[in-house]
């Protein structure tokens, strides 16, 4: 491809410029290209191709250096002193993924992880994938409590969305009828193991209003023919999803968005590209395209285009938008509220409970499913008895296994006996971590820091955010339900943790360029446009007005495909 | 000759032994491991050729942790540490992974159970017949398990040197494709997630 510097201008405008290549911007690629728009996607970090750039997916434990895959403290410490706080993601198997923090550094006012992969697909390749349906109630929490500011939109306005992306990405799961995680268009769910069955039935006897579920994950169990006609196939059950996978079974922009909006003939996909600020036209009062970075070459050019979308995840997006200063917006594109870079929100975490499970030796599985189970929030369901001293709510994710050959390293003994016993599986253990919604609070703020540039040369963000009051009591009850559901369960040896959590940590960065009804409170209006400038939409966690306690991205493709939906109207009808 | 030479092809096998060595060493050092000359063939607690040094461990102190490998995982009907080059696992780790603090410890460890057999038994540590190898070997784990009791609930204690020795010969083991594989049961591909079966139908520990 000719490098964008040397195309002319008429080669570097576009009907449709998407920034970032994740979850969001995958879907910005698919929707805006399937409807005809010639769209330029830039990604800020390198290309990587579905299955051909996925260099561990097939390597097996004795392939890696490291013991378990571990990588060296000192490599740890030198280049991802911040990435590595999540103790699980950078290893061996996955260190190409993730952004180098000597390369890519922030401030920290307070301790915040930042966890990053700069690279096409993004997080996308990288995610969880839990998804999960806001509710009703988690559109509606703000208004009636009086905190933060109204979200513009309900359920009703999103639920077409969320059946049309769910059935394009897939994903498996449970319907349970529960006004308060509503149901989606699911593939069949993956089973419950021998003890988590029990746990299930245990727990919902004793407690009307809790239920136990299959985790609802984005991985195919009963590929569609739109899938297959992508070249995605079913879940093979190797829980390897990070690496990257050869079948396509989970969903991410590689496998799915991406290819989809590539065989249109309308895609046009530039890696290496850092967005670094939008051009704002003060006459039309409308952006007239990005301003990019190419980062390898350092060559700065300006791309062209009647509609931006800003998809370059929570922070990212919020500090292109701190960094596209104007006589017309001075703190930032659409900063009249000044609310950009503000109600910073993650989901805290790092407290539960786990417990031993006595009996079901002859019991066992095969396969290592790349999910858990769910226990849906069960608190302030807006009757008397879920009322707590807290608002919101907080949901459970984890399971039951078998030890396995880890577990006599600490005890007496070694030898032929010692590995007679480690050749079969040790007893059953019963974990679930609680995950809890974050008020949004003005003061947790991230700011635009110009002393301080990365490896580009380009300004960086400095953070300042807490978990508060609310937060804080929720936690107890978090831990102690936590405790309450193993003992119901019958499991023994209980113990409760409450561990240090940074905020951050959930990877669920949201609120920096909030929707709201009133421009002077919020950023972004319903359709997700920037109030002030409205060929330019945020689908990104920056648009989150509240953080549900749920994992937040099947609601950005929700919203992306909305979104742009809403922009094409609007071009046709010579709206932007 | 370690089990896995028999069962894959030359290239292979170098390949993976370069993996295992870090890519850093030449192909003759690569052979010379493969030949089994630092290890002891066929689990002998008395090295069949000269003891060679490896990266961090002197050739004293490799013979001791090939001993002590042995005696941990020996082989049985199935395959031990010594046949899936634990040893030089052990070393790989101890230059590339250790911080100085636990390569001091394991050091002082090794050497430790050398004197200890000198003093006791007349002999070097790998010469000492399995009974008095394991007696002194046991009370290493007693001391170290005793230790980690004491030390719970402390941040980041030093480890006992046997604590260590045990679980890089257990991670080593294990991950190793024959540990993995012929010991325990490994699927890559597992297809089908089974949720609830009979362990009968199993019949091993799944190795991940």
């Amino acid at each position: 491809m000719t490098s964008l510097k040397d195309r002319s201008r008429a080669e570097r405008t576009f009907d449709a410029i998407v920034v970032g290549s994740g979850i969001s911007g995958g879907w910005a690629a698919k929707e805006l290209c399937e409807k005809g728009l010639k769209t330029i996607v830039l990604e800020r970090g390198r290309g990587v191709k579905h299955v051909a750039d996925y260099p561990t997916m097939m390597m097996d434990p004795w392939d890696f250096k490291g013991p378990g895959g571990r990588l060296p403290k000192e490599e740890l410490d030198t280049h991802y002193a911040k990435q590595q706080r999540t103790g699980y993601t950078v290893t061996e198997a996955t260190r190409h993924w993730w952004v180098k923090d000597d390369e890519h550094p922030y401030e920290e006012k307070q301790r915040f992880d930042w966890i990053r992969g700069y690279h096409v697909g993004g997080r996308s390749l990288l995610w969880a994938r839990q998804s999960y349906r806001w509710s009703e109630m988690d559109f509606e929490a703000n208004a009636r409590e009086g905190v933060g500011v109204d979200w513009p939109i309900r359920y009703a306005d999103l639920s077409p969305w969320y059946d049309y992306v769910e059935t394009f990405a897939g994903i498996s799961g449970q319907a349970e009828g529960l006004p308060h995680l509503p149901d989606g268009k699911f593939q069949p769910p993956m089973a419950m193991n021998a003890v988590e069955k029990v746990f299930k039935d245990k727990v919902q006897d004793r407690f009307a209003e809790r239920r136990v579920t299959i985790g609802r994950v984005a991985n195919l169990t009963e590929a569609t023919d739109e899938q297959k006609k992508l070249g995605r196939g079913t879940c093979q059950n190797r829980n390897l999803c990070i690496r990257g996978c050869p079948f396509g079974a989970y969903f991410s922009s590689n496998s799915a968005t991406l290819p989809a909006a590539e065989r249109t003939g309308n895609l046009t996909l530039q890696p290496d590209a850092a967005v670094t600020s939008i051009l704002y036209d003060a006459t039309t009062g409308k952006a007239v395209g990005v301003r990019v970075l190419d980062t390898t070459t350092k060559d700065e050019v300006e791309v062209y285009a009647k509609v931006v979308f800003l998809c370059a995840s929570a922070l990212g997006s919020t500090w292109v938008m701190l960094n596209s200063s104007s006589s017309r917006f001075p703190n930032g594109l659409g900063n009249d509220s000044d609310q950009l870079g503000r109600n910073v929100m993650d989901h805290h975490f790092m407290v539960g409970a786990q417990a031993e499970v006595e009996g079901f030796e002859d019991r066992y599985y095969s396969g290592r499913r790349p999910n858990g189970i769910y226990i849906p929030r069960f608190r302030n369901l807006g009757d008397q008895a879920t009322k707590k001293d807290f608002v919101r709510g907080y949901g459970y994710q984890g399971g039951g296994s078998r030890s396995s050959w880890q577990r006599l390293v600490g005890e007496m003994g070694f030898g032929a006996k010692m590995k007679e016993q480690l050749m079969n599986p040790g007893a059953w253990s019963f974990g679930i971590n609680a995950f809890g919604e974050i008020l949004p609070h003005p003061d947790n703020r991230v700011t635009l820091n110009k002393a301080a540039k990365d490896v580009d040369g380009l300004p960086t963000l400095t953070m300042d955010v807490r978990i508060r009051e609310n937060e804080l009591a929720m936690r107890k009850d978090m831990q102690a339900s936590a405790m309450e559901m193993l003992e119901t369960a019958g499991f023994r040896n209980v113990r409760g943790y409450d561990r240090p959590y940074g905020p951050g940590l959930g990877i669920h960065e949201m609120g920096t360029a909030r929707m709201g009804r009133d421009p002077k409170t919020s950023v972004l209006n319903g359709w997700n446009q920037v109030h002030a400038c409205k060929n330019v939409y945020v689908t990104d966690g920056a648009c989150m007005t509240s953080s549900s306690c749920v994992n937040p991205s099947l609601t950005y493709m929700a919203l992306t495909a909305r979104a742009a939906d809403h922009a094409v109207n609007a071009l046709k009808r010579g709206e932007l | 000759m370690p089990v896995e030479t028999s069962q894959v092809d030359r290239r292979e096998l170098l390949r993976r032994a370069a993996m295992l060595l870090g890519g850093t060493v030449s192909i003759g050092t690569t052979m010379g491991v493969l030949s089994g000359c630092s290890v002891f063939p066929d689990g002998q607690s008395t090295p069949a050729s000269a003891p060679v040094a490896g990266r961090f461990l002197s050739a004293e102190e490799m013979q001791i942790a090939s001993a002590m490998a042995d005696q941990v995982l020996p082989r049985t009907d199935t395959p031990g540490a010594l046949d899936v080059g634990v040893p030089a696992f052990i070393d790989r780790l101890l230059a590339d992974f250790h911080p100085e603090r636990e390569k001091a410890i394991l050091r002082a460890g090794l050497a430790r159970a050398q004197v200890e057999a000198r003093a006791e038994h007349q002999t070097a540590f790998w010469a000492l017949p399995a009974p008095q190898m394991t007696a002194l070997m046991t009370r290493y784990d007693q001391e170290a398990f005793d230790q980690s009791r004491r030390t719970a609930s402390d941040i980041d204690p030093p480890p006992h040197f046997f604590r260590m020795m045990k679980e890089m010969t257990t991670v080593g083991f294990f991950t190793s494709e024959t540990g993995a594989s012929k010991v325990l049961k490994y699927a890559a591909v597992p297809g089908p997630w089974k949720a609830d079966i009979p362990y009968s139908d199993v019949g091993r520990a799944w190795a991940t």
